[in-house]
Formats: structure tokens, sequence, C-alpha cells
């Protein structure tokens, strides 16, 4: 008998290698996922459970139609008028910037108005309140800058109450139209309909004439965003202010004498201005407010409403 | 065996061992080929899983702790970004009016109608109309004008060139118009990267009415508000 020869193809051919083998495996693990991937998802229904749990309810979908859109614009609005409203009652208004801000609630519940006819229109059941999210994170806060409100969490010191609600409250106005100016335009492009959009930016350009006239209330002299003008090389006249000294102590006096304290002040004052930019801006309105601490105020970021402060199909005012 | 057979045995064994390591290397490359396809395929598995429920107006989702009952959403159609054909004719007329309008001010500058600061603010003004030109002139691309509608800026030259009340009261209606304009394109637009650009320069020419009203004498805070304006249309002021 004739011992094939190792160097024989045949050989070769009919040897079981490592190199085989891998190589068959491989592709029996290639050809099981894929199997795997395209089989159906059977989800187990009832999984095994150890003790007694209750069953977790399914959150329901929350999708972001035309008239939720709507319905969210209409609750914004009627927080809106709370801030106002929170102006007039803590911020020792006079009565012509009460006029004013009474001009300015009647002005959000027209748009209301308004709004509410579209949200039927696209399908949506009328929203008559707040939004609890802006009203449980914006509004509940400033709140507290103006009144006080003792340490929470891990806060060192009780929270003071402001030095100026009148400034604070004239800023607050000022700072809720211009987000509602934000806001308006921010819902343009996620509507379908070209009708939808013209809706909310016929209540976008009123938000910002209101804004940019209550900035010409607080400073006549601010027309303009001093960057604005300086980005346009126009030769503008730039003053510059000392920034004041918050507290004088006096080192030299012998111990047990008072430190003389003075009034706490800002170091640098926010200016608002009738046209604070070139295009409509997105970004958070920073609402500064409460008494200032080293020379600057506390100072809360108001944002255009998204996902998490929608108001879905099916959300009701009692539910919230 | 002479030497000539023993090179023609050695050639062939050489023949055939070359022929086996083809096969396997074809082998190996196969089988590192599907297993390469693995990732794609299950991506293509989730993806088709994920479309099924796709059917909202931005195609966007989210959890809502507040929600009590589950309604039916309705399936819109999600809008182009880019503009439309019509679109372009829309955007096309608003940035020569926009140039009508930075050439306005620009007159007004030129016959030193305001001076110092007022005079760089009504400046900036201006040029803010420049941007929004520009910015309309690189949504429309090649198509666009880049020139300014004649039929405009000669209706309205003459208030231009009066004294600071006038010219503040006609720049007031200008924006007033312009705001008008955009409200009614926005109304018209298909694209949503048009309509939200339109947005962010009719806020702000909001504001520019605001101040001109203001310089002009607004006694009230109703005037000083006063949005009353018609529209420009491309039938009264055609693009030539």
């Amino acid at each position: 008998m004739i011992e094939p020869s190792t160097t024989d193809p045949a050989f070769i051919d009919s040897q079981i290698s490592r190199r085989g083998i891998l190589r068959v495996g491989g592709l029996t693990v290639a050809l099981g996922a894929l199997v795997a991937a395209c089989a159906n998802e059977v989800a187990d229904k009832k999984p095994a459970r150890i003790g007694d749990a209750p069953t977790p309810s399914t959150l329901p979908e929350a999708v972001v139609s035309d008239a939720v859109i709507f319905r969210t614009a209409v609750s914004m609005h009627y927080s809106f008028i709370d801030a106002h409203k929170l102006s007039k009652q803590l911020g020792k208004l006079t009565a012509d910037q009460s006029a004013i801000i009474d001009a300015y609630i009647t002005a959000n519940q027209e748009a209301i108005k308004e709004l509410q006819t579209w949200t039927a229109k696209a399908g949506g059941e009328e929203w008559t309140c707040a939004n609890p999210r802006f009203d449980r994170v914006i509004l509940g806060p400033i709140k507290a800058r103006f009144t006080g409100r003792p340490k929470q969490g891990a806060e060192e010191t009780d929270v003071p109450p402001t030095d100026d609600p009148n400034r604070d409250a004239m800023a607050l106005s000022h700072g809720i139209e211009t987000l509602a100016a934000a806001t308006h335009q921010s819902l343009v492009p996620q509507l379908s309909q070209p009708e939808y959009r013209g809706a909310v930016m016929t209540q976008g350009h009123k938000s910002a004439r209101r804004a940019a006239a209550l900035a010409l209330f607080i400073n006549p002299d601010n027309l303009l965003s001093p960057g604005n003008v300086q980005t346009a090389n126009i030769e503008a006249t730039t003053t510059t202010a000392a920034a004041a000294t918050t507290t004088t102590q006096n080192i030299a006096q012998s111990s047990g004498g008072a430190t003389t304290t003075t009034v706490p002040t800002i170091a640098n004052p926010t200016e608002y201005y009738a046209i604070p930019s070139q295009f409509g801006i997105l970004s958070a309105v920073q609402q500064p407010v409460g008494i200032p601490s080293s020379g600057a105020q506390f100072s809360i970021n108001m944002e255009t409403p998204s996902l998490n402060s929608f108001i879905y199909a099916g959300q009701t005012c009692s539910a919230t | 065996m002479d030497t000539q057979e023993a090179a023609h045995t050695q050639a062939a064994e050489q023949t055939g061992m070359d022929s086996a390591l083809r096969r396997r290397i074809l082998a190996a490359g196969l089988s590192g080929a599907a297993l390469s396809l693995l990732p794609w395929l299950g991506d293509r598995a989730g993806a088709a899983a994920g479309t099924a429920t796709a059917d909202t107006t931005a195609g966007t989702t989210a959890g809502s702790g507040a929600t009590t009952t589950t309604v039916a959403a309705t399936t819109t159609t999600a809008p182009p970004q880019r503009p439309t054909d019509a679109d372009l004719e829309l955007l096309t007329f608003v940035q020569t009016a926009e140039i009508a309008a930075r050439d306005l001010y620009a007159l007004a500058i030129t016959n030193k109608v305001y001076s110092g600061d007022l005079a760089a603010s009504i400046k900036t003004i201006g040029e803010s109309h420049e941007a929004y030109e520009q910015a309309l002139s690189a949504l429309i691309g090649r198509l666009a004008p880049n020139k300014q509608n004649a039929a405009l800026f000669k209706a309205l030259q003459g208030d231009f060139a009066g004294s600071a009340d006038t010219v503040s009261a006609a720049a007031g209606a200008l924006e007033n118009a312009l705001v008008a304009t955009h409200l009614d394109i926005v109304s018209k637009l298909q694209g949503t990267d048009a309509a939200a650009l339109i947005a962010s320069i009719l806020v702000v020419e909001g504001r520019h009415a605001v101040v001109m009203n203001t310089l002009a004498g607004a006694k009230t805070l109703a005037d000083q508000l006063s949005d009353k304006a018609d529209a420009y249309t491309s039938s009264d002021y055609p693009v030539k």
C-alpha cells in the first residue's frame, strides 16, 4: 500500500484543520445571528416575579402635534399673566407702571383667546390654566427671591427678601415678554402648517414690541444694545462706571466697635434694550432677581418650552 | 526521472497547493464579510421597529407624568426643510424689500437727519436690514436677485429726506409694513428653514417699529405699540 504524500493537494483538502473548524464555527455563529435578527421579537408577557410588586403603569405615548404646540403656547400665556400679577403684587409699582402691566395682562388674555381658536382648529382641546412646569421651576423660585425663604437642602443661609422689589418687578415683566416672543419664534419650525406658523408669529411680534416698550420705559436711552452698535462699526460713545464698594470695614477700629455696612449694590446692573440683538434669539432669558451678593444678583434662566413642558393631548388642568 | 520531469511534477504540486490556499482565503474572506454585516443588519432590524410608531408632526415623542389618558395621534406629513419653488418666489420679493429698507436708512444717514449716538443707532438699524437681506440671499442661493426693490425705494425715498420726526414716522411705518409682509409670507412658506429665518427677522423688526414710533413722538403706550400696516406685495412693488 502506498501512503499518500502530505504534499498531495487531495490530502490537504480532505484534512480537518483547526482553521477550518474555526471558519465553519464562525460562519455558523454569523448565520445564527442573522436569523435571530430577522426573527419576530417575542416578548415574555409574564416574566417570573418574586414577592408582591405592584404592576407598573404604562406611560401613555406623548405625541408632539400642532394641537399640543398651541395648547403649550396657551399655557405659557397663562403663566406670563401669573408673572405680571406677581410683579403687581410684590413690586410696589407706581401708577404708571401698574397701568403698563395691566395693559400687558390684557394683551396676554387676548393672545390666549386667539390661540384657543387655533388649538381647536388643530384638533386639540382647550387648555385653561398655567404651564405647571414653568410655574414650578421658574415662577416659584422667582417669587422666593422677592419674599425670601428659609434655607433648603445644601444651602448655607436663608434666602433674604429682595432689596428693591420695584427694580425686580419691572425686570421680571420685561423678561417675561422677551420670553414670550422667543417662545412663539421657537414654535415656528415645529408646526406643520404655514397658517399655524403665521398664527404664533402674530403673537410673537406683539410680545417683542411689548418687551421693547418696557425696556424704553425702564430706561429711555436704551435703544440698542451697545454690542450691536460696536459690531456695526459705528463711533458710539462708551461710558464706564466704576464698580461700587458694597461693604466698608474699619479695620483700624478697636474690637467691639460696630462695622459700618452700606446697602448692597450691583456692580454691573443688567441693562434692558429695546433692540437687544440683530435677529430674534432663542437662548435662555437670564432673569436677575433678589438682593445682590458680592455685587451680583441671583439669576434664573427662563427657557422656551420643550418636550418636558409641552401640554400633551390627554393632559388636564385638574391632573396637574 | 530526469531533471525536466521533476520540475514539472513540482510545478503541478505547487499549483494544487495554491488552489487550496486560494479557496481557504476566499472562505475566510466570506466569513469575515458575513460577520462585518451583522451590526448593519442589526441596525436595520432596530430601525424598522422604530419607524412603526413615528407618526408625529415633528418626529418627537416624550413621556409626561401628568398625562392621564392616551389619545390617538393625528398623522401628519413632516413639512420640507428647504424652500420649495413657491417659497423661493416669496423670499426673492422680500429680499428686494429688505435691500430697499437698507437703502432708505442709508439715505437718512447721508442726509444727516440724525446726529451723534442716535445717528449711530439708526445706522445700525439700517445695517440690520442688510444682515436680513444677506441671510435671505444665502437661503435663496444663486437665484437671489441681490438688488433693491426700485419701486418700493422710489415710493418712500421722499419720506426719508425730511426732518427727524418725519423720517422716524416714515421708518416706523416702513418697519410695520415689513412685519406685515413677513407675517403674510410666513403664513405661506412651506419650508421650515425659511419660516424660522423670517420669524427671527420679524420679531426684531417689531422692536424697530417701537423704537421708531417712540422717536416719532408717540405719547402713549398704544402709539408706541401701534402695528397698523398693510403688507407689501409683489403686485404693488414688482421685482424687476
